[in-house]
């Protein structure tokens, strides 16, 4: 009787970890001593609690396992990170086919810690990043360029650090107000009629005054193999990028007014009259990327064609990307404009790189994506490893199978 | 005169869409139809997530029509970006509606999640193109706990 309490109390111990050194004291008590009949009753109505406490707790020990599972390091958080997207590349010479590929891209932080700051905490991440282009036809790829490696990046976000209370409903203001414009007869308006609603209109204008603007930022440390898609070209790049982004809510505010990139949407979006005014967006904001890379072309035979100097050259980099509304329609249908722009520029580049063209690449990709899947998109220049400029417009249709 | 009719997935209302047609139901994974399911109007996780991408102006579209909205569909997600500003673009939507829940919303963690966790999390649902709000908010109701929540 006593090695069955004995071995049941373990048992429910290990699977209780809270109650585990409680239980094994006093087993260990009843073997060293000799169990007493009172010793035999508590042991018995605590292996009974243990029961009733692992069945009442199981369920939610298991389902917090599970949540775990979703965000810890489990192989399936590591493959949730994985995002591939086919794509259909058109013809890049006469008489060839349209050509099939896939874009991938992996991002998944092992690491996470508090650096400073308490309102407005900062962190380091620790990443393993992959991402490219690859074509099925490696010889229809525009976008030949990959890139994997290591990231270590100290991200911090400014933004509102006022606490809001709940009031005695147990809701905050915005809570309240989400949930009231959620239902009926809201939950049948059209966007443009809720934000001209007064309960709309009075909770955004307190939440603009509470948070004007915001800003964040992301500073990486970068290690990362670069290289065409079949491997023949390739360098190691080792370097710094810096991620700011920053957006001003207040539509009256100069970051608003003076956001010349979106005042030609600011125009375009008066057309179907649902603007009556010029309104041009904070929140429509450029973003933007800079950094410095060492580059170590371990293979590049188009390079060392041309200069056979294989030591590592620097590298400053740069990108900036906008999209706006171009305009939208009353059933909600929007006409969206893309565009983004990649410059690289060898730092001291040798003459004969120069004359080759191979210190400075650009690429500038824009497009126009239109209601009912349909969009129209334009690229141009090139990218490392890319020999010569493209020119590239097409026409697409997206199908949902 | 149905045969004219155009066939629901090529209707740009997306109020259409709800409740979600037989043949989008077919086309759609069960995880995304859980995550379908269980956007409600009572779910603080599912009102906030639309509240504040509303708000934002990452969608203009009312509560029921937010759901099947795509992440690609949203203001933020510029795909002529190189994936690598695109991240840090969702990186920072993330971390925006992380400090709404906290500050705004005065929603407090789940246990086991922290401010990285979670918003590594968001994240990955706003960096997958076809992610769906829903889905989003499902993510959200895992990491948050929103105080006056109602079933």
């Amino acid at each position: 009787m006593k090695n069955k309490i004995t071995v049941l109390v373990l048992a429910l111990s290990f699977l209780w970890p809270s109650h585990r050194a409680v239980a094994q004291t006093n087993a260990t008590a009843a073997a060293n001593s000799g169990p007493s009949g009172d010793d035999i009753r508590q042991l018995v109505a605590e292996a009974a609690a243990l029961v009733d406490a692992a069945k009442t707790n199981l369920p939610d020990l298991l389902n917090e396992g599970l949540k775990r599972l979703t965000v810890t390091n489990s192989p399936l958080a590591w493959l949730r990170a994985l995002n591939v997207r086919f794509k259909a590349f058109e013809p890049s010479a006469p008489g060839k086919n349209a050509g099939l590929g896939l874009d991938y891209a992996y991002d998944k932080a092992v690491t996470d810690a508090q650096i400073f700051g308490n309102d407005n905490p900062a962190f380091l991440s620790f990443s393993v990043k992959a991402k490219g282009t690859i074509a099925f036809d490696p010889n229809n790829n525009p976008a030949d360029f990959l890139e994997s490696g290591f990231q270590l990046h100290l991200w911090q976000y400014f933004g509102q650090t006022q606490q809001e209370k709940p009031g005695a409903d147990g809701l905050t203001r915005s809570a309240r107000t989400h949930r009231l414009l959620a239902k009926p007869p809201f939950d049948a308006m059209t966007g443009d009629q809720i934000r001209a609603s007064k309960e709309w209109r009075e909770y955004h204008q307190k939440a603009i005054e509470l948070e004007p603007s915001d800003f964040f930022y992301d500073l990486a440390g970068n290690v990362a193999l670069e290289s065409n898609q079949t491997f023949s070209k390739r360098q190691w790049a080792y370097g710094l990028e810096f991620h700011p982004r920053f957006r001003a809510w207040n539509p009256d505010s100069a970051w608003s007014k003076f956001n010349f990139f979106d005042w030609p949407f600011a125009l375009t979006r008066m057309i179907p009259g649902q603007e009556t005014h010029f309104k041009p967006r904070g929140w429509f904001l450029p973003s933007l990327m800079g950094g410095i890379d060492l580059v170590d072309p371990v293979g590049n035979a188009d390079r060392f064609g041309v200069d056979p100097d294989k030591s590592a050259y620097a590298r400053v980099k740069a990108e900036i990307g906008f999209r706006s509304k171009v305009m939208e329609f009353e059933d909600g249908s929007t006409v969206w404009f893309n565009s983004g722009y990649r410059y690289f520029q060898e730092l001291s580049a040798s003459p004969a790189i120069k004359r080759a063209g191979l210190d400075q690449y650009n690429y500038f990709a824009a497009s126009l994506e239109l209601p009912h899947n349909v969009s129209i998109t334009f690229s141009a220049g090139k990218l490392p490893f890319d020999l010569r400029n493209q020119r590239v417009w097409g026409l697409g249709y997206k199908f949902n199978f | 005169m149905d045969d004219c009719k155009p066939s629901p997935t090529f209707l740009p209302d997306r109020a259409n869409q709800y409740p979600i047609t037989e043949e989008n139901q077919m086309a759609t994974n069960a995880k995304t139809k859980t995550a379908q399911d269980s956007w409600n109007n009572n779910n603080l996780a599912c009102t906030e997530t639309w509240g504040f991408l509303f708000d934002d102006e990452e969608l203009n579209v009312n509560f029921k029509a937010a759901r099947d909205v795509k992440m690609s569909e949203l203001a933020f997600y510029n795909p002529a970006l190189s994936s690598g500003t695109l991240d840090k673009d969702a990186e920072y939507r993330a971390a925006r509606l992380d400090r709404d829940f906290r500050k705004k919303s005065a929603a407090t963690f789940e246990p086991g999640w922290t401010i990285p966790k979670a918003v590594q999390a968001m994240k990955e649902v706003l960096m997958d193109k076809d992610k769906l709000v829903c889905e989003l908010a499902v993510t959200v109701d895992e990491a948050y706990n929103f105080s006056g929540e109602q079933m």
